[in-house]
């Protein structure tokens, strides 16, 4: 077998799939499997793309927000034909978890949930990720002013929700 | 910059602070299906890269596939995957480009494979399909993957030893033996990177807006677009 250039996804993903998956739920997907596998073999028909030095995670994270935001549209336009119903995020507490903590982390899904698709992928990227906005402005090609601008909006969004969330149901 | 984003709530905070905390768990069978996946991709495109330019052995890679699977490794495909028909031989006279990109298509059920008839190279107009509908096995998958992969590694080998011709005759070959192709959008982006190798600048232009349109969230597209502007 040839030397194969770019990371080796053979590892790799022993320890990215879980980041992969975490990512892509917390961008509201529903089909979460489908996907991160989809994005690994993306990942794997792009690895000549790949820069050597650079960090695995966002540039993996990267494709799986462009996956996303493509199942996004697609599923967009099948309900403006009247088809399936909207995504629903899984608000289910994960195996070994506070009941508190899972109630405020299904808190914070549902203020996501009041986000478009772009804001949530700023929001979920920068403050949930931790990843710079440059990074997302250059997986995306768009300008950072304008992560920024969907950083903002988003922001004030999930303020808001959050806290009229908690008005009506107090924790 | 981010001096002017508003600070987030306390609550909100906390609630971040619980979300990165949390274990993700990632199921097993998602653990197989993406190592089945990319040790199928790894041994097609062993073989398509050591194939390029000398052509592709069906046997070989048809064994390098088997290979894998017999370990067990299983895998599974993309949820636009559908069964294509037999491959058919490497056309003997020059084979017709395919038609620009489609739009991204709904998954439809997937169909029985045509019997093994090789098509002739000249026809370009395309076999009416069968409409049996059955569910493709994950061998089948694996295996169309597999070759479908092989064909395009050849031909982004070529690529990179600047030899767009092998590269286009490679992709023709993939255009050619797979109606459906699972890979349909890698083969589009190899095919507008080819063009502009040859020079053919306008005709790949004219692709990569078709290619937009179609694949609007391609993570492909940055890419290309940097390739074109070169």
């Amino acid at each position: 077998m040839g030397i194969v250039p770019g990371p080796d996804l053979s590892q790799a993903y022993l320890t990215e799939l879980a980041p992969v998956c975490a990512f892509l739920r917390r961008l509201g997907v529903r089909d979460v499997e489908d996907l991160a596998h989809d994005t690994f073999v993306v990942a794997f028909q792009r690895r000549h793309e790949f820069q050597a030095g650079r960090e695995l995670r966002p540039w993996l994270l990267g494709i799986a927000a462009m996956l996303s935001r493509g199942r996004a549209q697609r599923a967009a336009a099948r309900r403006e034909v009247g088809g399936e119903a909207p995504d629903v995020a899984d608000e289910h507490a994960l195996p070994d978890e506070s009941m508190a903590a899972a109630q405020r982390r299904a808190l914070l899904n549902r203020a996501l949930d009041s986000l478009d698709a772009d804001q949530r992928l700023a929001f979920v990227w920068h403050d949930i990720e931790e990843r710079p906005v440059a990074e997302l402005a250059e997986q995306l090609q768009v300008p950072s002013n304008t992560i920024y601008s969907r950083l903002r909006l988003a922001r004030q969004k999930v303020n808001a929700a959050f806290a009229n969330i908690l008005a009506r149901e107090p924790a | 910059m981010t001096d002017d984003l508003e600070p987030l709530s306390g609550d909100v905070k906390g609630a971040i602070s619980d979300e990165r905390a949390a274990t993700e768990h990632v199921s097993p069978a998602l653990q197989r299906r993406v190592a089945g996946s990319l040790a199928v991709l790894a041994a097609s495109s062993a073989t398509g890269a050591a194939a390029a330019g000398a052509g592709i052995s069906k046997l070989v890679i048809a064994g390098a596939v088997a290979g894998v699977l017999a370990t067990g490794a299983g895998g599974a495909w993309l949820v636009h995957s559908r069964m294509q028909p037999a491959p058919a031989p490497p056309p003997a006279v020059q084979p017709v480009a395919p038609p620009l990109v489609e739009p991204e298509a709904e998954p439809e059920p997937d169909e029985e494979p045509e019997a093994e008839a090789p098509a002739p190279a000249e026809t370009a107009a395309p076999r009416p399909a069968v409409r049996k509908h059955r569910a493709m096995t994950q061998a089948e998958r694996d295996a169309q993957l597999a070759r479908e992969n092989a064909l395009l590694e050849s031909a982004r080998a070529a690529l990179s030893a600047q030899k767009p011709d092998e590269a286009l005759a490679a992709l023709d070959r993939h255009a050619h033996q797979f109606k459906r192709p699972v890979l349909k959008e890698e083969a589009e982006a190899l095919r507008i990177r080819t063009l502009a190798l040859q020079g053919k600048v306008d005709d790949a232009r004219t692709r990569l807006e078709a290619f937009e349109s179609a694949h609007p969230s391609s993570p492909m597209l940055p890419a290309l677009r940097r390739a074109l502007q070169k």
